[in-house]
């Protein structure tokens, strides 16, 4: 048993799919020939995965004391590149350098960073950003064309999709680019009248799917930005996709309302 | 006086002596040969049974403390401190002197056995009373390092081994300068004294300089430098320990340091945390505020006026529509600016709450710290202490080195200026007891003169060096006048000993005395002797073999034979004074 796909995807996204290991900063969603980004991350257990009666040997930091479940969740995992994870899990010398403490300390630095970095980023949003955080959308087939302008207010709404402080902080950060977003989508409509349509028929596609997984709240929320700003390098980028998620939010487009 | 030597077994052929002149004889029979004989016959037994009874050194597997006589007990009967008894000393248990007989007047009396009821003395105690009554040494010489031996001074008058014959101031050849001029000066009446300090200061000469050598070749541990460098150390020792006296006095413990200083390292960082979280959140602050102000109503929803400025007729259902979305976007925009400004209320809220958490904890810091500047931890104490001790430590060895230092020079000094004085005093003193001394000379010289029809000499001279001894006699040279030379200052030393109360009666000389000296010289020697010893009432001792009697050469109307106390014979074993044959281990 090891983490479900979504707990990476939520690990890659939160880790701003760079390696936590202080001074590596290797970026782990690199474009693949086909154009689209391979994931090359790997989440790292913290205290190992197994214990060594098997056929695999004793995890660096194994502890007998935790369940298999405790073991893969979100919290006993960290994003490193294949070489950090091997260096950390080496006996007994990477064992003995990284500690549980340290890397949970490693983490919780790392992840502070990148969303602080994804917050700051808003600032640089533009209609050049935009333009390319919404490439993708003109694959998709659009969705039918609402009627429906029943609206929620953005704290019901909040509470409605179970979103905590984190995911509220971002919203937040994303109305303050909100107008640059509607004056964006209403420029493309003007020589591309289905584009506003086809943009939310790719992010309930990918909604839906998610939803059907099973994943909700702040995660869902979470996996929906990542799903924003996919295959992004520069931050300015990726917080555009997110720009794009949270008027989408606002204008009860996606997620419950 | 020895009036007899005796034993506890009944082979032992008892002697007995008078005044005067008393040979013990040793007969070689036909058939032995000149290396075998005599050895075994008991002449040199006989004086050291004699001396064994006046305490000498007794060990184990030597002289007479060997296996075959360890049920040997012997006895020595004579007049000591004016009252004749017997004293009887055994091989087995020789720590113990058992007397017979009145003890009155002595200095010390003896301890009753209470098994045997026998009256005994300890060797140590014995040797006391023998000093006392045969060369008056007081029972009490103080604390003097160097003082006159009872031992020392009877091994002049019971000359024992070959190294006993060499010069007539030495009684072995291992004997020291000081002890040869202190007992020398002893016996002939002289100042002992005066050798005595002689010989201390020159053991406190000899420490400083072994001090001096050791100082030289670095072997006194620890730095070593002239007068100079140590003050200059001293110095800074006594400010260093001042000062880490003054740090251990005023030093306050507090018994948590560490974890008080934990608390304050964890303020700071909180601290640190609070502020920079309060840096981002201003930042958002002023972000959602400029966007607040940015929001403007939508853009106004000019297809209307388009369609009428184009004369077209705008469709009611259209009109509708478009109210809806305009509706729409202006409950979208009042959303956002509601949103936002509850979220700038929050954030401004935070922003406060943190401020006030970070005065808080400053506040908190500001008194750990005050705590850490006023106290120290309990490790820092010892620490101190430690290094405080230290500093003693250092200080102490250089203030003793600086001390040691400056006794020496004081000390080579001072000890220079008392060996001047002493020699000093010691020749004035020489001057004063030059009536007593002289005395000694005077007997010397006749002595030698009747052995040899030529004056001799005695010379005393005292100079740096103590006393200086020698003894002349002309024609001298051969090993026979050298004999002979110790035979004259012996007799001498006799006759001055037996001239003060309680002075020693006996002199004891073995057959070595009479090796290669002439056959004239010893028959007058004998003749002398007895003549000397009879006219004081002292004895003479001797062991001689029968062929070195020199029957020729007495006098008229000398009878040596009368004075043969005892004939011993090699022919059989009980002929020999023990009357057993056995052996001396190594032999």
């Amino acid at each position: 048993m090891s983490a479900t796909y979504a707990t990476k995807l939520l690990l890659a996204f939160r880790s701003g799919d760079t390696c936590a290991m202080p001074g590596c900063n290797c970026k782990l969603t690199p474009d693949s020939d086909s154009g689209y980004p391979i994931n090359v991350g790997e989440a790292a257990h913290i205290a190992g995965e197994h214990n060594g009666d098997g056929k695999k040997k004793r995890s660096a930091r194994y502890d007998p004391s935790m369940t298999d479940e405790q073991r893969n969740h979100y919290n006993n995992l960290i994003y490193l590149c294949s070489t950090c994870h091997t260096t950390i899990d080496a006996i007994p010398h990477g064992e003995n350098a990284y500690p549980v403490e340290r890397l949970h300390k490693i983490k919780a630095k790392h992840e502070e960073k990148v969303r602080q970095a994804m917050l700051d980023a808003f600032a640089d949003v533009g209609f050049p950003e935009l333009e390319e955080a919404t490439r993708w959308a003109t694959t998709i087939q659009p969705s039918v064309v609402t009627t429906d302008y029943s609206l929620l207010g953005l704290d019901d709404k909040i509470k409605k999709n179970d979103l905590d402080d984190d995911a509220r902080g971002v919203i937040a950060m994303g109305l303050g680019v909100a107008s640059e977003v509607s004056r964006y989508i209403e420029s493309v409509a003007q020589t591309d009248a289905e584009f506003p349509e086809r943009l939310k028929a790719g992010f309930l596609e990918e909604y839906w799917c998610l939803k059907k997984e099973g994943i909700k709240g702040g995660d869902l929320f979470e996996l929906m930005c990542r799903f924003a700003q996919r295959g992004f390098t520069r931050q300015a980028q990726r917080s555009a996709g997110l720009a794009v998620l949270i008027h989408l939010f606002e204008t009860c487009e996606v997620f419950e309302k | 006086m020895i009036h007899s030597v005796s034993a506890n077994q009944p082979s032992f052929h008892t002697v007995n002596f008078t005044t005067g002149l008393n040979v013990i004889l040793a007969e070689r029979s036909e058939a032995s040969t000149e290396k075998d004989t005599r050895n075994g016959l008991g002449k040199s037994t006989l004086i050291e049974i004699i001396d064994f009874c006046l305490g000498s050194r007794a060990r184990k597997g030597k002289g007479l403390v060997i296996e075959p006589l360890e049920q040997w007990a012997f006895t020595l009967e004579l007049t000591l401190g004016g009252n004749r008894v017997k004293v009887t000393r055994a091989v087995t248990e020789h720590n113990r002197i058992v007397v017979e007989g009145s003890t009155k007047g002595w200095i010390e009396q003896p301890d009753r056995d209470v098994k045997s009821g026998e009256m005994i003395y300890t060797v140590e105690r014995w040797r006391k009373i023998l000093g006392w009554a045969l060369f008056s040494i007081p029972m009490s010489t103080g604390s003097v390092k160097y003082k006159p031996s009872f031992r020392s001074l009877v091994s002049y008058m019971v000359r024992r081994g070959p190294s006993a014959y060499l010069s007539p101031f030495q009684h072995t050849a291992r004997q020291q300068t000081w002890d040869v001029q202190l007992h020398t000066a002893y016996l002939l009446g002289m100042n002992w004294e005066y050798p005595s300090r002689l010989k201390s200061l020159k053991d406190r000469e000899e420490g400083v300089k072994a001090i001096e050598t050791a100082i030289k070749t670095g072997a006194m541990e620890g730095a070593i430098g002239t007068v100079g460098e140590l003050e200059t150390q001293r110095i800074q020792l006594e400010q260093q320990t001042t000062s880490a006296k003054q740090a251990l006095d005023t030093f306050k413990v507090h018994p948590q340091y560490e974890s008080v200083q934990q608390d304050a390292d964890r303020f700071t960082q909180e601290i640190h945390d609070l502020a920079n979280r309060n840096v981002t959140y201003r930042r958002r602050l002023s972000r959602y505020q400029e966007s607040i102000k940015e929001e403007k109503p939508p853009a106004g929803m000019s297809l209307e006026r388009l369609y009428e400025e184009s004369g077209l007729l705008f469709p009611d259902a259209v009109k509708r529509s478009l109210d809806d979305v305009r509706v729409f976007h202006q409950r979208v925009v009042s959303n956002r600016r509601d949103f936002l400004e509850t979220e700038i209320t929050r954030i401004q809220k935070v922003i406060s709450e943190r401020e006030e958490q970070i005065k808080e904890l400053t506040d908190q810091r500001a008194e750990v710290l005050e705590v850490l500047q006023t106290h120290g931890a309990l490790q820092e104490i010892t620490k101190l202490q430690e290094r405080y001790v230290e500093l003693r430590g250092s200080l102490d060895r250089v203030q003793t080195r600086l001390r040691e230092m400056k006794n020496l020079t004081a000390t080579k000094r001072e000890v220079k200026a008392a060996k001047a004085e002493l020699v000093q005093t010691a020749e004035q003193d020489h001057e004063q007891r030059v009536g007593v001394w002289s005395e000694a000379v005077r007997l010397f010289n006749e002595h030698s003169q009747a052995l040899y029809k030529s004056p001799g000499r005695l010379v005393i001279d005292v100079g740096e060096k103590g006393y200086e001894y020698q003894v002349e006699i002309e024609r001298s040279g051969s090993e026979g006048i050298g004999k002979m030379k110790i035979f004259c200052f012996d007799l001498a030393v006799l006759q001055v000993q037996m001239q003060i109360p309680h002075g020693i009666d006996f002199l004891i000389h073995d057959t070595l005395m009479y090796d290669s000296v002439d056959g004239r010289q010893r028959a007058l020697a004998f003749e002398r002797a007895h003549e000397v010893t009879t006219s004081l009432g002292g004895q003479y001792i001797c062991t001689i073999n029968s062929d070195m009697v020199p029957i020729e050469d007495f006098s008229k109307g000398f009878d040596f034979q009368q004075h043969v106390q005892l004939t011993l014979s090699d022919a059989t074993p009980s002929d020999s004074l023990l009357g057993i044959h056995f052996e001396r281990p190594g032999k």
